[in-house]
């Protein structure tokens, strides 16, 4: 039985542990041991994240346990401020293999035996066996200790299991503490038990720095070539100050190739003090890139689309990390930092594909709407308030899906989630003063139109609203009487320039003016000037 | 007679001899810009409208301000329509990072007094701070504008705001258009230009003007207007007998006027789930927060930072309270890295975004849970917003958000020990 020095509560998988300690035990082995720091998703990116995060947060109000809240990602705390040689960690997170640089033990496990610790202290764990590398001479200035990471794991992964406590003795002119952090994490990749610096050991190989080349994790050959759309300097194994230093040293009076978007997230609140206070934030905003906040990762900041590359220089490029179908680079600073300039990874890609402009086809004579019928038409209410605001039409967290359908599933949620399933088309939207307010957001009319919405009949509306659901060709009608006496439900008869029927009574509608009413029964603005413009 | 503010900028640029409130005239907008919640869009109706070029190439501007950095998985796809709209339609001027439209329109020149500039956004309002006839329009307007240069609108009554004397203590012009939002009412200022002048105007930064100016379309304005003087010269950088005639005229018609002492205006808050319930700062006093967010383009200046930063330095905001700090735009996020303010704030916990519409447009950083409360110095609190509807939002001035973030609960700046 190992006895544990502390406990790391950071990520879901502590949750999980939190929920089932609390089934069992009142009281933690000892509360000081147990770090909350919590850096996972930050800020929280749904109502669910955030509710977690409390969650976590309410575990170590409840015991009085150091806590931390996106002010630091946890291995470069415990790192530099709690653990010395020797420490036994357990944690949920890979990330404390990091603290192997002070020559202490991380250890990861699932979360029952999280609930398990946390009640007692101690870690059952079978016998490991180790792996020493010897590490001498010095590291290329242009490369840094990823490089030498990926050349441990591309050489002497078939030594290392999950059972394996991975161990390096420096005999170089001594690595600094950072340099040893960065090993250590980056090498989690690897899947052993632990990682950890150790002075006493005998060691299995011995490997020079100075053979060591610069080193790619690639996600298929094919990537090299491709352009690069998206560049990540960041995260707990990417956002040292010394990355961020270099990232402003090589962008400086530069800007990025086109296209490119850079995003720089440093792993800790003092990291991200020290490079504004350095200037190194500056030279990399006006080199056109992004700041992300400490903590920031690319899954939820920094994301690609299908078929995009990102280049990173932190270690998550799990399938779909940073969106789905999208490939993900690992490499050194210096190389990421170097293809937000090109745009691309490797060589030249050989053609550049041209901007195809579409031409107007044939010219149309447009009709003219002569004499027609006058609209009328009949539907079903659906009844609103005053002051129905576009954010509650159409949510800003569901504005942008690629299909309409799905965008029309959320209409009204805020208000009524039960009524985007009983929108039927012909329905009419009736509701009271300053219909439409707040964001100009047009996919609010715009959805509304392709909902089937025949008209909305309001005591007033808000001006931007007005405009777009005209130009979308959706009828509007102030009509202040009509909403204070018809129900949901009920069924109304509109007709245009003329009244609206219900029950029996006629009300007194707004004269539609002729450009209005022609913009309307064209279909919108967009029918209308594709006739203008004697588009097909 | 004489005209309004707004009537003088529409004439200009009509080309008309005189107007009134009704008519519908045809202006052709000096600058429209749109931005990447709408450029997907914008690009499907310039094709589907038949427009092959775009009318006045050199007015058209792209802001990626809402969705770099990319946060949601179709994001990457729709940032991709601003090269669309630049390679086949030939747009001169884009804006891939740099900060908020808003911010960035009347920073860098586009927004200038005595112009007409469209934008695809409601808060366009804002650069009327500067004299400029701004408002907000939808994607399809906005590529008819962008094809033929051109739109029609209704020259607009205008409401006077008068407002003189000196503000109290801790009453700063984010105070001053909640007050004025809590007498109009979210519809009161429909179709209306509002114009602000006064003792007080005249004292408030353009910083504080642009704060007004931003939230007058809260209460349904087209357009919230100031006056061109010295200020608004050193600001935009031009000089000032160029745009000396950027100011109403003394005998023009108001609709109605609405006059206020400054040393009647107190601090003020809007309330859940109105922009326009507004309560005093003393009825809500002491109420549980979760999250403060300061800055966006309503207060998210520098002037905005250094009041929040004087309040917070040396102190660590309440334990389990969440402080997302967005500065409006580069220059203003550089600015307060020179001189320390960010690192204060950094310091007392502060967790920093880029300068864009981050927290504001409630898509994806920053959202809450069920019974969380966020107290933020932006200008929408809708139901919804920013995640659950059962949350509620309080918006403030970047005082009142500084001081709550350290007691954890909304409080008074002078209550909170320092």
């Amino acid at each position: 039985m190992l006895k544990v020095n502390y406990a790391l509560l950071n990520n879901k998988i502590s949750l999980q542990a939190i929920d089932l300690f609390s089934v069992k035990v009142t009281k933690p082995w000892d509360a000081n041991k147990i770090y909350v720091i919590q850096d996972q998703v930050i800020p929280p990116n749904s109502p669910e994240v955030s509710a977690e995060q409390h969650r976590i947060a309410a575990f170590a109000k409840e015991y009085n346990t150091p806590y931390f809240y996106g002010s630091t990602m946890a291995g470069h705390y415990l790192t530099k401020e709690i653990v010395k040689a020797g420490d036994v960690v357990v944690a949920t997170d890979e990330d404390i293999f990091m603290i192997g640089a002070q020559g202490a033990l991380g250890i990861v496990v699932d979360a029952a035996t999280m609930a398990e610790v946390l009640a007692k202290g101690e870690l059952e764990m079978s016998a490991s066996n180790y792996f020493t590398i010897k590490l001498q001479g010095t590291l290329d200035a242009a490369l840094d200790m990823r490089s030498v990471a990926i050349t441990i794991a591309e050489i002497f992964q078939p030594q290392v299991n999950a059972k394996t406590i991975l161990q390096f003795v420096d005999c170089t002119e001594g690595l600094k503490l950072e340099e040893k952090m960065l090993l250590c994490g980056w090498c989690q990749r690897m899947g052993a038990r632990s990682v950890l610096f150790t002075e006493n050991a005998p060691e299995d190989v011995v490997i020079d720095l100075a053979e060591i080349e610069k080193g790619y994790v690639l996600p298929a050959a094919s990537t090299f070539g491709k352009d690069v759309i998206a560049v990540y300097i960041g995260g707990s194994q990417g956002g040292f100050l010394e990355d961020i230093k270099l990232t402003a040293e090589l962008l400086k009076n530069k800007k990025l190739a086109r296209k490119v978007r850079l995003s720089v997230a440093p792993a800790s609140s003092e990291i991200y003090y020290m490079a504004a206070t350095a200037g190194y934030l500056t030279t990399i905003m006006q080199a056109g890139g992004l700041i992300l906040n400490q903590c920031a990762q690319p899954s939820e900041q920094a994301r690609i689309g299908e078929g995009e590359v990102l280049v990173s220089n932190d270690i998550h490029n799990e399938p779909d990390y940073a969106g789905k179908g999208g490939e993900i680079v690992l490499t050194d600073t210096r190389t990421a930092v170097e293809t937000a300039l090109k745009g691309y990874l490797g060589f030249e890609p050989e053609t550049i594909p041209e901007s195809v402009v579409e031409k107007v086809k044939e010219k149309v004579v447009a009709k003219e709407d002569n004499a027609e019928a006058p609209m009328t038409f009949t539907g079903r209410v659906w009844k609103f308030g005053d002051d129905i605001d576009t954010d509650i039409i159409m949510p800003t967290q569901h504005l942008s899906y690629a299909s309409m359908d799905e965008i029309k599933s959320h209409i009204f949620e805020p208000l009524r989630p039960e009524l985007a399933k009983l929108v039927q088309p012909g329905d009419i939207i009736v509701g009271g003063s300053n219909f439409g307010c707040g964001s100009s957001r047009e996919q609010a009319a715009e959805i509304l139109a392709y909902a089937g919405i025949k008209a909305i009949v309001a005591k007033s509306f808000a001006r931007i609203f007005f405009r777009n659901s005209i130009n979308n060709g959706m009828l509007l009608i102030e009509c202040p009487e009509l909403p204070d006496e018809v129900a949901e439900g009920d069924v109304i008869t509109v007709n245009i320039n003329k009244c609206i029927e219900h029950k029996g009574k006629e009300y007194a509608i707004p004269y539609l003016s002729d450009n209005l009413y022609r913009l309307v029964r064209a279909g919108g603005l967009v029918k209308s000037t594709k006739k203008q413009n004697g588009v097909l | 007679m004489g005209h309004t503010l707004a009537e003088k900028i529409l004439m200009k640029n009509a080309g008309l001899a005189s107007i009134k409130p009704g008519d519908l005239i045809t202006v052709q907008p000096d600058c429209a810009a749109a931005h990447d919640i709408y450029t997907c869009k914008l690009y499907e109706k310039l094709k589907e409208m038949g427009f092959s070029k775009l009318k006045y190439p050199e007015r058209t501007i792209i802001f990626q301000d809402h969705l770099n950095p990319c946060c949601l998985p179709d994001d990457p796809r729709l940032e991709s329509y601003a090269f669309k709209l630049i390679d086949e339609f030939g747009v001169e001027h884009f804006h891939n990072t740099g900060g908020i439209t808003h911010q960035l329109m009347p920073e860098l020149g586009y927004a200038k007094p005595g112009e007409v500039v469209v934008v695809t956004d409601s808060h366009t309002t804002t650069y009327g701070a500067v004299g400029c006839f701004a408002t907000g329009v939808g994607y399809t307007e906005m590529a008819y504008v962008w094809g033929t240069g051109e739109m029609w609108l209704k020259v607009p009554e205008t409401i006077k705001i008068e407002i003189n004397g000196k503000l109290p203590d801790q009453v700063y012009a984010k105070d001053i258009v909640l007050r004025v939002l809590g007498d109009l009412r979210a519809a009161g200022g429909t179709y209306k230009a509002l114009e602000f002048c006064g003792t007080t105007i005249d004292e408030l930064s353009v910083a504080g003007r642009l704060t007004i100016a931003n939230m007058v379309v809260e209460c349904g304005a087209k357009a919230g207007l100031f006056a061109a003087d010295e200020k608004t010269a050193e600001f935009c950088k031009m000089p000032l007998q160029d745009i000396a005639w950027v100011k109403p005229d003394a005998d023009a018609h108001y609709e109605k006027v609405m006059t206020y002492r400054a040393e009647e205006l107190q601090p003020v808050l809007s309330c859940p789930p109105y922009v326009d319930n507004i309560k005093n700062l003393s009825e809500v006093e002491g109420t549980h927060i979760d999250q403060v967010c300061l800055g966006s383009c309503t207060n998210g200046r520098l002037e905005d930072l250094q009041i929040a930063a004087d309040i917070l330095r040396g102190h660590r905001i309440a334990k389990g309270l969440k402080l997302i700090v967005t500065p409006a735009s580069n220059s203003v996020m550089e600015e307060a890295m020179r001189i320390g303010v960010l690192q204060d704030l950094v310091a007392a916990g502060a967790i920093v975004t880029p300068p864009y519409c981050s927290f504001c447009q409630g898509r994806t950083m920053g959202l809450l849970a069920d019974d969380e409360v966020m107290l933020g110095t932006n200008n929408r609190n809708f139901l919804g917003r920013y995640g659950s509807p059962k949350a509620k939002v309080y918006l403030c001035s970047p005082a009142i958000a500084a001081a709550s973030a350290i007691a954890g609960k909304i409080a008074h700046p002078n209550n909170v020990k320092w």
